[in-house]
């Protein structure tokens, strides 16, 4: 329940992407796995990241018999995960320019205007990339109550992904339905837990 | 980290002279037999096809009448375990892992609508008649992703022609396997209204290079590759090709299709591939060749244009997509 176990979790992903790589699992059409897998995991982290306010609010320290469990000390897993989420996000997106697109910002351009799931993946993507940039303590206090504002924008990168992912979808909306209550019911929790 | 798969000569070298040089016909030969024998490792379940009377003898004197020049094959692996086969989950990788759930014996054939001999038929009495051919095409899907694949097989319109259809069907239509009360594992969910459906307007499907797929690489097709007798049309994207059929009826209009029917805006009637024209949500101006790991240009009607195109003269291919 502290920092390490929360650099573990966001390593996990890669690691398991990695194996699955060396191992050669990776199936007839590696580059749509590594797309499709890293994209996955962005959005996993990205809501694990989302949870833990809720769950430092929501339970503190909660009693289980005679174990105890502090909650309040997952708190730095909220900026850990945060940053690993763009790191798979900046890797999709990389895969995506690289393997997609042949390195030619024409294509990203015309991709950016003509297609609406585009679009709204890479908006998310450049609001993620700032708030990465902004994340270390020295913005932190340079910002100060700014900070904590332009920070509150990972909740409308959060719905630009999901959104991402539902114009993804040809028929099969099983998996998108998921995420999606998984979403909904983080930010439906902090509105009614958190409204002051 | 990537590791490519397109198929390689797996003939060892050791030990040949100049003069064991091999005509290529032999060679795709002894490929196709190498590829079958390998067969069990890769534990796909096999139609019932395979053991019909003969299949084995057609099989091997299937002659090759139709190849992409100069592109190479996919590998065995590629074709069979990448598929998108709804009834059987809508993963890439699910018809391949629940391909035995598919029963393909019996399997027959029922042939409706404006023609002289409908009726049903044993798969055994479709495929008598016809001798086998192999075809090398390409296949689009509409997903932006390709192969190229040595089907076995016949021309459709030789199977058509022998039911008679009446003057008056301008259109065939076709369905997929599916039973209500024993669905496959992905026709459990409403993903598609069951039975998946796909259609051809008769000139189409009287085309030559319209061909009812059997097999692939000289060997009956695996379940996940639409087992028993499935459709090829090379110049469509790929979900025109509709596996597993059950169905077959001749018409006067135009028949529902099932991605048509799930979003028209999207998916037309015709969906011949047009690099030109692209799909709502995405382009399909470039596609990704399975092995390949960049995107190569897309052709028009998959580079079919020459022999297809007048199938379409004077109308207007980006209203009729």
């Amino acid at each position: 329940m502290n920092r390490l176990t929360g650099h573990v979790l966001g390593l996990l992903p890669a690691l398991y992407l990695l194996v699955t790589g060396f191992v050669g699992g990776l199936g007839a059409n590696p580059i749509e796995w590594l797309t499709r897998n890293t994209g996955t995991w962005a959005f996993i982290l990205l809501l694990a990241s989302l949870a833990v306010t809720p769950l430092v609010k929501g339970f503190g320290k909660a009693h289980y018999g005679a174990a105890v469990i502090n909650f309040k000390k997952i708190m730095p897993w909220r900026r850990l995960l945060g940053l690993y989420a763009f790191f798979y996000a900046l890797t999709h997106f990389c895969v995506y320019l690289i393997f997609d697109l042949s390195f030619d910002f024409s294509f990203l351009w015309a991709d950016i205007q003509d297609r609406p799931y585009i679009t709204v993946g890479f908006l998310a993507f450049i609001i993620l990339l700032g708030l990465a940039l902004t994340s270390s303590n020295f913005s932190r206090k340079k910002l100060g109550r700014n900070w904590l504002r332009i920070h509150k924008s990972v909740y409308v990168a959060d719905a630009l992904v999901l959104l991402h992912f539902f114009w993804l979808v040809k028929a099969d909306f099983y998996r998108f339905w998921w995420y999606a209550a998984v979403y909904i019911g983080l930010m439906v929790f902090r509105f009614f837990a958190f409204k002051h | 980290m990537f590791t490519p798969k397109i198929t390689k000569s797996r003939i060892p070298s050791k030990g040949l002279s100049e003069n064991d040089v091999t005509p290529e016909s032999s060679y795709l030969k002894r490929r196709h037999f190498l590829m079958a024998a390998t067969l069990p490792l890769f534990g796909s379940a096999h139609s019932a096809s395979a053991r019909l009377p003969g299949f084995d003898a057609k099989a091997s004197l299937a002659k090759t009448t139709h190849r992409v020049a100069d592109e190479k094959l996919n590998s065995f692996e590629d074709i069979t375990q990448y598929n998108n086969f709804y009834e059987l989950g809508t993963a890439k990788t699910d018809p391949y892992k629940n391909a035995a759930a598919l029963s393909t014996e019996p399997w027959s054939v029922t042939v409706e609508g404006l023609c002289a001999k409908p009726g049903k038929y044993a798969l055994e009495d479709i495929i008598k008649p016809h001798a086998f051919e192999e075809r090398i095409y390409r296949l689009r899907c509409v997903e932006a992703w390709s192969m190229v694949v040595p089907w076995l097989g016949f021309s459709l319109a030789d199977l058509l022609k022998r039911f008679e259809p009446a003057s008056q069907a301008k259109y065939v239509a076709f369905e997929t396997l599916y039973d209500p009360k024993d669905p496959l594992p992905g026709q459990s969910r409403p993903v598609i209204d069951w039975p998946y459906r796909e259609g051809l307007r008769m000139d189409e499907a009287m085309h030559s290079l319209s061909f009812m797929a059997v097999g692939l690489y000289g060997k009956a097709l695996p379940n996940q590759n639409g087992a028993p007798l499935r459709l090829v049309v090379p110049w469509k994207y790929g979900f025109k090709s509709i596996k597993s059929i059950v169905k077959i009826r001749f018409v006067e209009s135009m028949p529902k299709t099932s991605w048509n029917m799930l979003q028209s805006s999207e998916y037309g009637f015709y969906s011949n591939v047009n690099p030109d024209v692209s799909h709502p949500r995405w382009s399909q101006s470039r596609e990704r060749r399975l092995g390949e790991l960049f995107k190569r240009p897309t052709l028009m009607f998959n580079g079919y244009e020459k022999e297809v195109a007048g199938l379409y003269k004077g109308m207007d291919l980006k209203k009729y997509f």
